[in-house]
């Protein structure tokens, strides 16, 4: 549980803020360079879709602070403290979560699913699930494979239930590293999708060592409440995300299965798209 | 004034979605999400308050083009008073039966589905996005990073052991 501490009541007077997916977010602090060197993250985190704005106080409910004290950078949410320590990379890290989260929760006209998300023959594979469940992994192999990266952590679906690319680099794992790496698409030979597509397909997966894919298609109702858990805006805006989440379940194919390593299942996973969305095509 | 036995659908404090054959029911108060089966949903709309339950039974044979009986109807009030989707509680009627009897007995006779809701609580937003990013110690052990490996952060700033 987040401590309420309130941060210090004094101006600190350096801040800036800035608008994404709709969402107006300042970040103040009494660190210069900790400032400017978030002002570069909020460009990165959010892909070109971060615009910074004139006035930083203007009706902006969501207040991020940084301050450095003690040897520690701790990170306040209005007012209250998020964590603290003495790593500037961890911190930055953290500020770029916590402000993706931010938006993913507050904006408006997007139903963010925690999800990764590839294009295939101009449809999106999307593949919810929590973290450590292999999804970027996936996401990753599937790029290496020939699908467009769209995001290894959110699916950012429009009211007419259309992907957008939500780009970061792909927070891989690799062995014997308790940490993670970022992979850009293009390392990994792939392409970084741009365009907005409908879904193609929904799968809820997760690694399982030796596991064999025992495909069990969902209907609508039941692809739906799966993908409930995942999705960030539903307790902000239920009907709206309820009506993005049907469009989906509608258009796309769920699909529920365990699956085995990553590398295999990649090259599988896509021949089973092309054949589904043939068999489609015919009926 | 309704009569006790003449149930009501709740009518606030939720969305309705339809989806395809189904029902979803998202609940604002308790940020539980329902999915009602075609045979649940009907029954559900049917609970008018003027309605008893072998009207209830007449209504949704006549949408489901099969004769239901009031069994079916008590079943499917059970599972919308579990789910808080009645104005006011009805105490179902199964006479003495579970409700797995209830289903053997109806299962037996009937050719129209079974009412069904499955239901889930919708989790904060931070649980559906568990990054398991850190600083320190506190980042993990908040409530919403439960699903990370580990309580303590690690040198890399994750979550892990």
């Amino acid at each position: 549980m987040s401590k309420a501490r309130p941060s210090a009541p004094r101006d600190f007077g350096r801040r800036f803020s800035f608008v994404a997916f709709g969402v107006p977010i300042s970040l103040e602090s009494d660190h210069e360079t900790l400032l400017e060197k978030s002002q570069k993250l909020v460009k990165a985190a959010f892909g070109g879709r971060a615009r910074i704005v004139a006035d930083p106080n203007a009706g902006i409910e969501h207040r991020f602070r940084l301050v450095s004290e003690n040897g520690n950078l701790a990170l306040y949410r209005n007012g209250i403290l998020l964590d603290s320590g003495p790593s500037e990379r961890h911190f930055l890290q953290f500020l770029n979560h916590k402000l993706r989260l931010e938006v993913a929760e507050h904006t408006k006209h997007r139903v963010f699913i925690h999800a990764g998300v590839v294009g295939w023959n101009g449809k999106a594979i999307v593949l919810p699930g929590v973290s450590f469940a292999g999804k970027s992994t996936l996401t990753a192999e599937l790029v290496r494979n020939g699908a467009e990266y769209y995001s290894d952590e959110y699916a950012v679906i429009d009211k007419t239930g259309k992907v957008g690319p939500f780009p970061r680099l792909i927070s891989l794992r690799l062995a014997g590293d308790n940490g993670e790496t970022g992979v850009s698409a293009e390392a990994l030979g792939g392409v970084q999708g741009r365009h907005c597509i409908p879904v193609g397909m929904v799968l809820f997966t997760r690694f399982s060592k030796g596991s064999k894919w025992m495909p069990e298609e969902l209907g609508v109702g039941a692809g739906i409440m799966e993908l409930i858990p995942n999705t960030l805006t539903m307790r902000q805006d239920p009907a709206f995300s309820l009506k993005v989440l049907d469009l989906v379940a509608q258009r796309a194919i769920m699909v529920r299965s365990p699956r085995g390593e990553a590398g295999k299942f990649a090259k599988f996973l896509l021949d089973f798209f092309d054949k589904h969305t043939k068999l489609a095509k015919m009926t | 004034m309704n009569k006790p036995l003449n149930p009501a659908a709740r009518k606030t404090g939720l969305v309705i979605q339809e989806a395809l054959d189904e029902l979803l029911v998202y609940d604002m108060g308790t940020n539980k999400a329902h999915c009602l089966n075609k045979t649940a949903a009907y029954v559900w709309q049917a609970c008018n308050g003027s309605r008893n339950v072998s009207e209830i039974a007449e209504f949704v044979s006549s949408q489901a083009g099969e004769k239901v009986s009031d069994d079916l109807v008590w079943l499917a009030i059970d599972q919308l008073n579990e789910n808080d989707l009645l104005e006011k509680a009805v105490e179902a009627q199964l006479n003495g039966m579970s409700r797995r009897d209830v289903i053997k007995k109806i299962g037996l006779t009937s050719m129209v589905a079974l009412p069904v809701i499955a239901s889930l609580v919708a989790p904060p937003t931070a649980m559906a996005s568990t990054s398991c990013n850190c600083v320190s110690d506190l980042a993990c052990q908040a409530a919403p990073n439960l699903d990370c490996p580990s309580t303590t952060c690690n040198s890399t700033g994750l979550c892990r052991p």
